[in-house]
C-alpha cells in the first residue's frame, strides 16, 4: 500500500460502471484515492503516472481492450495488482487474463459483497 | 450467399432454445440490476426477408424517438442483439440506475448507464450460449443510438444477414414495478441460427 493511503485505478469505458465501482470502493472503505480511465490506452498512461495499489480493468473497451492494457501494465510493473472486470464469463478470456498476470476477476452485474472480498484479498496480497 | 432456409421445426426448436436462454440468464440479470421482478413470457422467431423488415418494428410510439443498444457477437457463432426502449423508458431506466432525474434529457452518464445494461444483458445471453454449446465468442462494444424504430433495426439486419433472409427472435422484458419495457431482438444469418438447433 502507498504511504498516503490506498490508490485505486478504475478502468471502464462506461462512466456508469466506473461510478458503480467507485461507490463499492467507498462503501467498503477500500480506497482513499480513486483514479479513472475510459479505455486501455488511458489506463496504461494513468498507471504510469499514479502507480496505483490496485487496478480494476474492464475487458471489453474501445481503443485498447482490457487484456491489451493488462499486458501493457505488466510490462511496466509485473507486480501490479490487476482485477479484470467482465460481463462475459468465458473461461478462455479469464484464463488469458490470469496467464497475463491478472490476480482475479469480477463479473457484472456486481454482487457488492463478493466484489469487496475479491478487491480486499488482492490488496492484502504481495 | 447462403441459400439455407430453416424448416418450421427448426424455427420452433430455435425459438424454444432462445426463449430458454433469455429466461435462464437475461431475466435474472435484469432483475438483479434493477432490483425488481421481470416478466417474460416467450419469444417469437421467424425467418424474414428484407422486404418484411417493417413487420418486426416494436410498436413503441411512431411519433417519438426510441433508444436502441446494439451488441454484436463474433466467433464460432455470429449474431446481433438489439435492445430497444421508448425514450421515456430509457430515461426512467437511467434515473433508476443512477438515482438522478433524467426526465428532461438523457445525459451522457444516462446514455452510458442504458448502454451498459444492454452490454450486461447481451453478455448474460452470450454466457449461456457458451455454457450450453461450448462455442467460443467475443462480444463487441455496445453502441447506443436514439432514432426512430425503423432506423434502429436497419443496422442489425444489414450486419448479420448475409443471405437473402435473416432470422429474427423477439421477446419483451417487462419490469413489474417501474413499468419499463425492454424489447430484445436477436438477429442471425440462417447458417448461424442452425448452430443453435
Amino acid at each position: 500500500m502507498s504511504e498516503n493511503g490506498t490508490k485505486i485505478l478504475v478502468v471502464d469505458d462506461a462512466s456508469f460502471m466506473r461510478t458503480v465501482l467507485k461507490d463499492i470502493l467507498k462503501s467498503n472503505g477500500l480506497a482513499t484515492e480513486i483514479i479513472e480511465a475510459a479505455d486501455g490506452v488511458e489506463a496504461v498512461r494513468q498507471f504510469i503516472t499514479h502507480r496505483p495499489d490496485l487496478i480494476t480493468m474492464d475487458v471489453n473497451m474501445p481503443k485498447a481492450d482490457g487484456l491489451q492494457a493488462l499486458k501493457g501494465i505488466m510490462k511496466v510493473d509485473h507486480t501490479a495488482r490487476v482485477i479484470m472486470v467482465t460481463s462475459v464469463e468465458q473461461k478462455h478470456i479469464i484464463q488469458d487474463a490470469m496467464k497475463s498476470g491478472a490476480r482475479d476477476y469480477i463479473i457484472k452485474p456486481f454482487d457488492k459483497g463478493s466484489v469487496g472480498l475479491v478487491l480486499n484479498k488482492a490488496l492484502r496480497a504481495k | 450467399m447462403s441459400e439455407t432456409v430453416l424448416s418450421k421445426l427448426d424455427l420452433q426448436k430455435l425459438d424454444d432454445t432462445i426463449s430458454g436462454y433469455i429466461s435462464k440468464k437475461m431475466v435474472p440479470s435484469l432483475s438483479a440490476l434493477l432490483n425488481e421482478e421481470i416478466k417474460f413470457s416467450s419469444t417469437k422467431t421467424s425467418e424474414l426477408s428484407f422486404e418484411n423488415m417493417s413487420d418486426i418494428i416494436p410498436h413503441t410510439n411512431t411519433d417519438s424517438k426510441d433508444v436502441g443498444v446494439y451488441v454484436t457477437c463474433n466467433g464460432e457463432i455470429k449474431f446481433g442483439i438489439l435492445f430497444h426502449l421508448k425514450l421515456s423508458d430509457a430515461k426512467k431506466l437511467a434515473s433508476k440506475l443512477m438515482g438522478t432525474d433524467e426526465s428532461e434529457n438523457l445525459s451522457v452518464d444516462g446514455k452510458s448507464a442504458v448502454a451498459e445494461i444492454g452490454n450486461i444483458l447481451a453478455a448474460s445471453f452470450f454466457n449461456i450460449v457458451n455454457e450450453e454449446t461450448g462455442m467460443q465468442m467475443m462480444s463487441g462494444v455496445p453502441g447506443l443510438a436514439i432514432d426512430d424504430a425503423a432506423t434502429l433495426i436497419e443496422t442489425p439486419i444489414m450486419e448479420t444477414a448475409l443471405s437473402n433472409t435473416f432470422i429474427h427472435s423477439f421477446g419483451e422484458l417487462h419490469c413489474v414495478d417501474s413499468k419499463i419495457i425492454i424489447y430484445a431482438s436477436i438477429f442471425q444469418d440462417p447458417d448461424d441460427a442452425l448452430k443453435f438447433v
